[in-house]
């Protein structure tokens, strides 16, 4: 028996500080400190993909930012990774692919910290959805529990960070990268061809779309929690390229939208009166942006056959360029947008006085760009693939369980009280 | 601190297990014994201690302690609730043992009743009387339906004289032992004072780790690798039909058995857990599943399926109501009410209700069937039939026990007997492989206490009435070790997406 036990603690002891050792020295997350080995961990090229949750997690753990962007990949990708200009700097901490589930995580955790005066967020449809809870790094993450100590163990010894390392050494070693969001130049037809397979494949996603109204309870719950406490909450709806905005609408979902948008402004005017230690921008503790709807950014038309030069505002229908984000940060912080009655101005701050208006100003913006010889080709786009009656996209709904609810309150009722945040 | 959390696998395990067998090995038995009660009271703790906002605490004053305490108030009334107990159990000792047992029993399914029931009888009596009365909201103490019943075994055992009270700290660790507070087994007071008391016994470390965490490996696999993957196809079904939407019918099949076998992958995988780590220290705990999904009738689930509990119920409620001394139709009766209250022991729900009156009809039944019915129906080959039956009906069964509401559970039922359609839009093929390999796993391979019947001790299986056939047998070999340190490993890299225990909840 005694060589049974040995064999089983020593094989399994080894097993672990050899997966873990080399996870931690590789680390593809950029969170175990451990130093650059010339030629293999150079550069590190997994730290924007799926696991950027490990990393964003690790840095909201730590605290120290004035201010935190939030979002999914438009966020990742359409800002510019150190913003200019916002006051006491803000961190961008998007994460490709996530949802409410893991933003209202992050958004706990970031306000544990007493330095944390606003949060910014980006919005739409997709963070409301069904779908995946959660990446699987999301659960190595700090996210999780706040804990960086477990996080950093959990990380090393995760078969995900074992794939990501082994993507990275071979990136440092063929010299690849994992994904180049846009280019300088394109061969022609590819911008094209990328925005017509990007509509094409929205078009079936937005079919099997299911709206989860838990995950905006989810999000109210964090909302007035951080509000409370101080931290100057600013939502942003994302601006969409009118192909996909167009393919929401045809696919059925525009209610879905517009009703999100309303319920989001409700929401955010429930909790504007109460009062942040210190605002970064207009409008009190919670703030809504809309950037969405067929506004001058999206309606610029898509790329042509023969073009090569980049389109100047999106990459593809779904995901805007970083100087796209930079001006809609510069809106939020210094713009009073609701006072404004110019609808066509980039972004305007929604509250339930001028819904209404600002939801006729869209709808009438969506007319007059059908009208467009670029509104025609995405209706030409779009009815063939209708045309073919394609199947909806359709996936296993996830929904929000018992500890997923217990874990938000757990991580809400570590954010820093509003009395200690005003002493920083 | 839940088993397969990196601060139990990793912090608090190896210190237990190491401060244990020191103090053992160089102070004594008794010594280490009441470390292993305070490691078991900090273990139930931390849930509160984890959880609490510490920094509303404003240096060292009163208002301070009494944050504190109130913070560690379930951890606390655990602790009263066996300062209590052992006090009651003493003074049986000295005086006359049927009242004091009696104050004893209504202690501690009053406290059980305040915390779990109060608020859901308030509603009821609400609902019906159109009253106004208040809903306290207090929030259910972590294990408290585990823990008041293993006082009432405590109690009961020493009145009907099987034990003696012991030590305060050992009947403290009676209660509150880590490996099985939180979700059982449940513990007679005898079949674990004679381990407590037992100060000669050598310890073979050697054999207690490999063992334990062979036993436990398997639990740890059971509950991580599998009942975790199946668990998004049961939560799809039962959250779509609490939405409104009505599933068809393999759709709702689908759901259902994914609930059926995460329900059984995740319990009996905690119980080996509870073995595999109680037996690392060198204690034998009773054995709570067998194969349930093998039974041929409803009968034979319940001595396979959380058989501690079955025990419990039968010892402490069956029996005492007469059991089947009094004709078929008494039996019947006492059948139903110990199966309503078992229901009801699960959740201050009706939904719990109905699933416990579900299971006293299909035990009626089966006596029933048993004595009268035709003889030798589902005997040799045909008894596939008949376990074939019993799956279906439990499953029918889980469904009010899952289901948050009533009308969800109707709702899957109607899609389960065909009454809204096929429903085969949104299936996912990963779901039905995940089930394949499920049922492939609980009617193709023995069971845990079957796979370790060489190293499990004889009363152990006796209890559990488990005579195991030949077949896959757990030897201690180095390629099963590698095994094991291999089942181990994968469990441990895939731990960290957990959900807590289902039986965390009640």
């Amino acid at each position: 028996m005694r060589e049974f036990t040995s064999t089983l603690l020593i094989s399994l002891l080894a097993a672990l500080v050899g997966f873990a050792g080399f996870n931690a020295l590789v680390d593809p997350f950029g969170v175990t400190g451990a130093p650059t080995i010339p030629g293999l961990t150079t550069r590190e090229t997994r730290l924007l993909e799926d696991g950027g949750r490990v990393n964003v997690g690790d840095r909201l753990a730590r605290g120290g930012d004035g201010s935190i962007l939030l979002g999914s990949s438009r966020t990742v990708d359409g800002f510019p990774s150190a913003p200019s200009g916002w006051p006491g700097d803000i961190h961008n901490a998007g994460m490709r692919g996530t949802n409410m589930f893991e933003l209202g995580r992050a958004m706990a955790l970031g306000s544990r910290s007493a330095e944390l005066r606003c949060v910014v967020i980006g919005l739409d449809l997709d963070e409301f959805g069904t779908h995946s809870k959660a990446k699987a790094t999301y659960w190595l993450s700090a996210l999780t529990d706040g804990n960086r100590a477990f996080s950093l163990a959990r990380v090393a010894l995760s078969p995900n960070t074992f794939a990501a390392s082994v993507q990275m050494l071979a990136d440092n070693i063929g010299g690849s990268t994992p994904r180049t969001p846009w280019a300088e130049v394109y061969e022609a037809g590819a911008q094209l061809a990328r925005y017509e397979g990007g509509t094409r494949g929205i078009y079936g996603y937005y079919l099997g779309y299911r709206y989860d109204p838990d995950r905006l309870d989810y999000f109210e719950r964090t909302l007035a929690a951080l509000t409370s406490e101080g931290v100057q909450v600013i939502g942003f709806i994302h601006p969409l390229h009118a192909w996909r905005e167009e393919a929401m609408f045809r696919a059925g979902r525009a209610d879905d939208y517009l009703t999100l948008r309303s319920e989001l402004t409700e929401l955010f005017a429930q909790y504007a009166p109460q009062n942040p230690i210190d605002a970064c921008g207009p409008g009190g503790g919670a703030v809504l942006w809309d950037f969405s709807g067929f506004q001058d950014v999206a309606t610029t038309a898509a790329p042509l056959a023969d073009q090569t030069l980049p389109h100047p505002t999106f990459y593809e229908p779904s995901h805007y360029l970083p100087h796209v984000g930079q001006s809609m940060l510069d809106r939020m912080q210094n713009s009073d947008g609701v006072l404004s009655s110019d609808t066509s101005a980039f972004g305007q701050r929604i509250t339930p006085d001028n819904l209404q208006t600002s939801t006729t100003a869209m709808l009438a913006r969506r007319a007059a760009w059908l009208d467009t010889d670029d509104g025609a080709r995405a209706t030409a786009l779009l009815d063939a693939v209708i045309a073919t009656d394609p199947d909806p996209e359709l996936s296993m709904p996830h929904y929000l369980n018992r500890d997923d609810w217990r874990g938000l309150d757990d991580a809400l009722g570590e954010i820093t009280p509003r009395g200690i945040r005003g002493e920083r | 601190m839940i088993f397969n959390s990196f601060e139990f696998l990793f912090l608090f395990l190896p210190s237990v297990l190491a401060l244990y067998y020191l103090t053992r090995q160089y102070i004594s038995h008794w010594t280490a014994l009441s470390l292993l009660a305070a490691a078991s009271f900090f273990f139930y703790a931390w849930w509160d201690v984890s959880r609490a906002p510490w920094y509303e605490l404003t240096g060292f004053n009163l208002d301070s302690l009494i944050q504190t305490l109130w913070f560690v108030r379930h951890v606390l009334l655990l602790l009263g609730s066996v300062i209590i107990n052992h006090i009651i159990a003493r003074l049986m000792r000295r005086w006359r043992t049927q009242p004091l047992l009696a104050i004893g029993i209504i202690f501690n399914l009053s406290l059980l009743g305040f915390f779990k029931y109060a608020d859901f009888f308030a509603e009821n009596i609400n609902a019906l009387a159109g009253l106004d009365m208040p809903v306290l909201g207090l929030g259910l103490p972590l294990a408290i339906s585990f823990f008041s019943f293993q006082q009432i075994s405590y109690l009961v055992d020493v009145a009907r004289h099987k034990t003696d009270p012991g030590r305060f700290f050992a009947h403290a660790l009676f209660v509150s032992f880590f490996p099985h507070i939180v979700a059982g087994p449940l513990i007679q007071h005898h079949q674990i004072a004679s381990q407590f008391n037992d100060t000669t016994r050598k310890d073979d470390i050697w054999d207690n780790l490999g063992v334990g965490l062979s036993i436990f490996a398997v639990g740890l696999a059971k509950k991580v690798l599998i009942a975790e993957s199946i668990e998004p196809y049961a939560t799809s079904l039962f959250s779509l039909a609490e939405r409104g939407d009505a599933p068809g019918l393999i759709a709702a099949w689908i759901g259902a058995i994914a609930y059926a076998l995460q329900i059984f992958f995740d319990f009996s995988g905690y119980s080996d857990m509870a073995l595999g780590l109680a037996r690392c220290l060198g204690f034998r705990l009773p054995i709570n599943f067998n194969g349930p999904y093998k039974s041929a009738s409803i009968v034979e689930f319940w001595r396979r399926w959380h058989i501690t509990l079955s025990h419990f119920l039968r010892d402490h409620l069956y029996i005492p109501l007469g059991g089947n001394r009094n004709g078929e139709g008494r039996r019947s009766i006492n059948l139903m009410i110990t199966m309503l209250l078992g229901g009801l022991w699960h959740g201050a729900a009706w939904t719990f209700v109905i699933w416990g009156g579900l299971h006293g009809l299909g035990l009626t039944v089966a006596h029933y069937w048993g004595k009268w019915g035709p003889k030798g129906w589902f005997d040799g080959r045909r008894r596939i039939f008949a376990i074939a039956l019993t799956f279906i009906f439990t499953t029918i069964a889980w469904v009010f026990f899952r289901a948050a509401s009533w009308d969800s559970a109707l709702s899957i039922l109607a899609g389960m007997f065909g009454l809204s359609g096929l429903g085969l839009a949104g299936v996912d093929p990963n779901a039905i492989l995940w089930i394949l390999f499920g049922l492939w796993i609980v009617w193709g391979l023995p069971d845990t206490p079957e796979v370790f019947a060489d190293q499990l001790d004889e009363q152990s299986m006796k209890d559990a009435q488990i005579k195991p056939r030949p077949g896959l047998r757990w030897k201690f070999s180095k390629r099963l070790a590698l095994i094991a340190a291999g089942i181990l490993f994968l469990s441990i890299l895939n731990a960290w997406k957990t959900s807590e225990f289902i039986y965390y909840a009640f």
